[in-house]
């Protein structure tokens, strides 16, 4: 008996303190030809903000590729698990959620998508 | 974390792009304003700042300082001010032990569920000096110390990548205010039920849903079922949201209930729908109804098509009824403009207010115009912003 527990108990060891394999790099995409400029902003970069998550945004920070108006960008490779907002700024003022995304919340007045990392 | 915040605030990317070795840059951000009734001659500068910033990404260590020098409408300088600063150091071989000291570049966040437990800028701690100690490798856990100043500490365990799912477990302290937070979720592979117990001045709060169950899944589309649980003292709440996703990136729903069994009051109910349609229409229909007498209603149509688009939109809150008319246009590759029409139709005599922004970015530049007019106004803004490394 003392052993089947021993071995329950490395075997859940086992399962419990193997790391999970990462997600694989997943691509975020956003239909807006007529658009200057999208960046792709969210909790993970503090949402662009220099001085602060609600401060002036670098207009560097998370630029998307443009190709012919479809706008793409990778997601961070180094995200935990866990949930993250995020939502598309247009042309340095707009916050769009993502449209392929139905998970919506607010952040500072803006809808915004929820990203689950599972 | 904090090395996070270096990489993020100095290069203007995310950290698994950062470069080692030493970066320096420059951020300039000024913005002016014009009152067109008078005339363009009351065009003048509201704010000029100038961040200029160095890193060091070296392998045990990153070095980073940011300052701000800001010119104020009435011409007056505020003198070079430290922006940020933040010296860190890694145990070298092991990513796991490190230490630092930092300014501005620290602000406790704690994630939620829809919204966050702790939200970027609740504490006013940006000028704080934080000495940040982390320790972890030992079963994948990970701990981090953050003590702003003598008043304000926010600290932290968590194993993200644990086989069967992951847990957090956070902790701030303010004075005499606790927040403390258990968070995280079972991976059973077929349903993942993600918890979150906040206890804040002894009282409790706990919610849960049961993600990755899918009873409708195929080719085009999947249905998500997230039936939820949420517990605050005496008071219990049951809601169920479906989530639809088109496999090909073009269609995303969602319904949400949720019911306060307890009090037996109204249900809280929502409502969205995106499309994009084959013609490169963009729709989109948010509807939400509390208590089954406040109302909000959002339908927009944008046809989107390169270089040029136009589309619409129609607002409803309870009584008012607001209408927006959109044009854009795309002259060159970096260039947009947009001119909207807005207006309240619920009122007497509704006037319209109008927006025309161009906006031009190349690079790590950006700049704007934007002219708004209506209910006897004309005002000009002007807005740039350039990153020059």
């Amino acid at each position: 008996m003392d052993r089947l527990i021993a071995l329950s108990l490395l075997l859940f060891s086992c399962a419990v303190f193997v790391p999970a394999e990462r997600i694989d790099t997943d691509q975020l995409v956003f239909h807006y030809p007529a658009a200057g400029r999208v960046q792709l902003v969210g909790d993970w970069n503090r949402w662009g903000g220099v001085t602060g998550a609600t401060g002036i945004v670098n207009p560097s920070c998370g630029i998307m590729e443009n190709d012919n108006g479809v706008w793409t960008a990778s997601l961070p490779d180094n995200l935990d698990r866990g949930r993250y907002r995020y939502a598309f700024l247009v042309n340095g003022s707009q916050y769009f959620p993502d449209p392929a995304n139905p998970e919506r919340t607010i952040f500072i007045e803006h809808e915004v998508s929820v990203l689950l990392i599972d | 974390m904090t090395a996070l915040f270096l990489a993020l605030l100095l290069q203007g990317q995310q950290i698994d792009s950062v470069e080692t070795g030493l970066n320096l840059g420059l951020l300039f951000h000024s913005t002016a304003s014009a009152d067109l009734k008078v005339g363009l001659k009351t065009l003048s500068a509201d704010t000029l700042t100038v961040f200029p910033g160095g890193c060091y990404n070296g392998d045990w260590a990153q070095l980073s300082a940011t300052a701000a020098l800001e010119y104020s409408a009435d011409s007056t300088c505020s003198g070079l001010e430290p922006v940020s600063a933040g010296a860190f150091f890694r145990w070298p071989g092991s990513p796991w032990i490190a230490t630092g000291v930092s300014m501005g570049l620290v602000d406790p966040f704690l994630a939620g569920f829809d919204v966050p437990v702790k939200e970027w800028n609740d504490y006013d701690v940006m000028d704080s000096t934080v000495v940040t100690v982390e320790a972890g490798g030992l079963l994948g856990f990970d701990s981090f110390w953050n003590q702003f100043g003598d008043s304000l500490s926010w600290y932290g365990i968590k194993s993200p990548w644990l086989g069967f799912g992951t847990v957090s477990w956070n902790g701030i302290q303010e004075n005499s205010t606790e927040l403390e937070t258990f968070s995280g979720f079972l991976d059973l592979r077929r349903a993942q039920p993600w918890f979150l117990f906040v206890k804040e001045n002894s009282q409790w709060t706990y919610l849960t849903e049961i993600r990755g169950w899918q009873p409708v899944r195929n080719r085009c589309i999947s249905i998500e079922a997230v039936p939820r649980l949420f517990f605050v003292e005496d008071s219990s709440t049951v809601g169920l949201t479906g989530l639809l996703r088109g496999e090909n990136r073009t269609l995303s729903a969602s319904f949400t209930a949720v019911m306060d069994v307890d009090n037996g009051s109204e249900p809280f109910l929502s409502a969205g729908l995106d499309v994009l349609s084959e013609t490169g229409i963009a729709w989109s229909l948010d509807a939400e109804l509390d208590h089954l007498k406040d109302f909000h209603g959002l339908v927009s149509g944008f046809y989107r098509i390169s270089p040029a688009g136009c589309g619409g939109s129609l607002e409803m809150f309870d009584d008012s009824l607001r209408v927006t008319a959109t044009a854009l246009y795309s002259p060159v590759r970096g260039v947009s403009t947009e001119l909207s029409v807005m207006s309240d139709l619920s009122t007497e005599s509704p006037e319209p207010e109008c927006l025309l922004r161009v906006f031009g970015a190349r690079d790590d530049f950006i700049g704007a115009i934007t002219v708004e007019w209506g209910e006897g106004s004309t005002t000009m803004g002007m807005e740039v912003s350039a990153w020059i490394d």
